[in-house]
């Protein structure tokens, strides 16, 4: 019975209650969308980062050289030559190159050139069949086997560079021979080969096709991932390279907490803004509150005299307040994952980078807990008039 | 069924009032006059234990009511005291019938929704339950107003001014039907008023 109260004065009050929990929804939703999104692409990056100490390549914004190489995000920086990795990978501090080199693409993904210990490195494990083995067998990952419906055995025809529409290297076809299980990982979305593979065909196009141009050193590549033996190689390497080469290194960990401080002033603004309209939702559930009792003073002093208890009406304003609250913050999760559904799909068509839809994160937990704490706070007040009313006095109010 | 001695109550501004000694069997009606400004309505909330007493006596269906504390002061009037007061004070959320069987709920009774139609068959409202009360005419209110006083059965039915807002024709209605009503459930009746339509209609009265 007093629930049907609770709920027929919430709906009595259509529009104070609306917006109550629109402001409680959006404030909700927006933190929980910065959560969601800055947590995955933290553990994207870090996932992707983990083991690699530096990455060499050509000069240029060691950021870019980062998120390319890495990440597989931004445009390259230039060609190195192989010949350069010859005396890096004699160093006693360095434990493992990785060359890759890209610079095509089929149907948006890249087409990566690279050695089999980079699979390795991701630990990418096949779904169906082999590594790539001789020139012009690729391995694809899960997202591309999925996205592109790639199967076994099929074929296609590279394009020259990163985007979609590339000219087309149509006389020279790749062939699946291995599909790698979904591992989370930048490898999803990449087709591999062994790097002949892609000498071979700019070799082949740079002589038929732009026979006035100067014959470029055979065996570039666009980027190495390094892992050291001990840290002594971050200390002393990265320097020598920078100095003494005419490539540059890069350290993913520094460049990526650079990208985070500059994205971490952004995601701070956003939170305190979303904070700032859960507390306005709170002031707004307070003032629907506060004149509701002071409207329903009289049923308040006839319950009371019909036989009601202060506490249990105290709970059942309180209940209001909560209730409001509470589907404010139900409303505002919903609403975050369909925001994140949204990202995710624009993501996915820019970047090939997709967001997971989580079940509730450890903090939107925290942000229940506040969310009840701002909806008690604001009913606390107007529901403790409750214990000041005078029922004789109200109700012989002539 | 509602006995009182030497009753007094004074307020913070030590304005004391003392009133009369009453005694109502059940089934009985008892008229209290006075003009404004006499503690009509004071008396009336001692009767319906919203005020305590700084002193004297209150019985009701054998209890001494200065023994319960607060608490159960509340239970005990739930059941026991109906009162209709002078303003028809409802649950606006709730609808006729709801607030019928709201009396039952807060006494800690079933809720009888039979009862509810019952009274408000004999109280010639029954096509207005589903209604909103703020809907219902003045009148209409009042009606309401009495068939729930009536909900818990009470031994004792104050009822303040009940016809103060009413013309001639309604005033007599009202008065027949809570003459009828307590009757029925074998209530005594205390009805506080100056109006002076009443007087002729009961004859055990006591004015302040």
């Amino acid at each position: 019975m007093l629930l049907k109260i609770v709920w027929k004065n919430i709906w009595a009050k259509k529009l104070n209650s609306f917006l109550c929990i629109l402001l409680m929804m959006f404030g909700i939703s927006i933190i929980s969308l910065l959560i969601n999104i800055g947590n995955q692409l933290q553990d994207k990056f870090s996932k992707n980062i983990s083991g690699i100490d530096m990455v060499v390549g050509a000069k240029g914004s060691p950021l870019q050289l980062i998120l390319s190489g890495v990440y597989q995000i931004d445009a390259p920086t230039g060609n190195i030559p192989m010949s350069e990795l010859q005396s890096l990978q004699m160093n006693p501090l360095v434990k493992q190159v990785l060359p890759l080199s890209m610079g095509d693409n089929y149907q948006g993904f890249r087409i990566v050139g690279t050695i089999h210990p980079y699979l390795k490195h991701f630990e990418a494990d096949y779904a169906e069949g082999v590594g790539f083995k001789t020139n012009m067998e690729v391995v694809i990952g899960s997202t591309v086997a999925k996205k592109l419906k790639l199967k076994l055995n099929d074929s296609f025809a590279s394009s020259h560079g990163l985007e979609k529409e590339g000219e087309a290297h149509g006389d020279k076809k790749y062939k699946v021979v291995g599909i790698l299980k979904s591992n989370n990982s930048v490898i999803d979305n990449l087709i591999l080969c062994n790097l002949n593979s892609i000498w071979e065909i700019h070799d082949h196009e740079n002589a038929e096709m732009h026979e006035g141009e100067v014959h470029q050193e055979k065996q570039d590549i666009t980027c190495a991932l390094v892992k050291f033996r001990s840290p002594m190689g971050l200390m002393t390497i990265p320097r020598l390279i920078n100095q003494n080469t005419q490539m540059q290194a890069a350290l993913p960990a520094i460049e990526i907490n650079r990208l985070f401080e500059l994205m971490g002033i952004g995601i701070d603004a956003f939170k305190a803004l979303a904070i700032a309209i859960m507390l306005i939702s709170g002031i707004s559930v307070f003032v629907t509150l506060y004149n509701a009792l002071k409207e329903r003073k009289y049923e308040m002093a006839l319950m009371l005299s019909m036989g009601g208890k202060r506490l249990v009406l105290f709970l059942m304003l309180m209940l209001e307040g909560l209730i409001l609250s509470i589907s404010g913050f139900v409303l505002g999760i919903i609403l975050s994952r369909f925001g994140l559904w949204l990202a995710s799909r624009m993501l996915d068509q820019n970047f090939n980078f997709d967001l997971q839809q989580n079940m509730l994160q450890k903090e939107e937990i925290y942000l229940l807990i506040a969310a009840l704490l701002v909806g008690i706070f604001a009913a606390l007040i107007p529901s403790l008039g409750i214990y000041k009313i005078n029922i004789s006095k109200t109700l012989a109010n002539d | 069924m509602l006995q009182t001695d030497t009753l007094k109550f004074s307020y913070q501004n030590k304005q004391v009032f003392r009133f009369p000694d009453i005694h109502c069997k059940s089934e009985e009606t008892l008229l209290i006059l006075g003009n404004s400004g006499t503690g009509k309505t004071t008396f009336l909330n001692l009767l319906a234990l919203l005020l305590n007493p700084s002193d004297g006596v209150l019985n009701i269906n054998n209890t001494d009511t200065a023994r319960l504390n607060e608490k159960s002061k509340t239970d005990f009037r739930a059941k026991n005291v109906g009162i209709v007061f002078q303003k028809p004070y409802f649950v606006n959320a709730l609808n006729v019938s709801e607030n019928l069987v709201l009396a039952n709920y807060l006494g800690k009774y079933p809720m009888d929704k039979l009862k509810a139609e019952d009274l408000a068959k004999k109280l010639g409202f029954d096509h207005l339950m589903s209604k909103k009360v703020q809907e219902l005419s003045g009148g209409e209110q009042q009606r309401v107003c009495i068939a729930r006083a009536l909900m818990n059965n009470p031994k004792v039915i104050l009822a303040d001014e009940p016809t103060s807002a009413l013309d001639d024709e309604n005033c007599q209605k009202v008065a027949d039907l809570l003459e009828k009503q307590s009757k029925s459930i074998g209530a005594a009746l205390i009805i506080v008023t100056h109006d002076h339509r009443l007087k002729s209609r009961f004859s055990n009265q006591i004015t302040l």
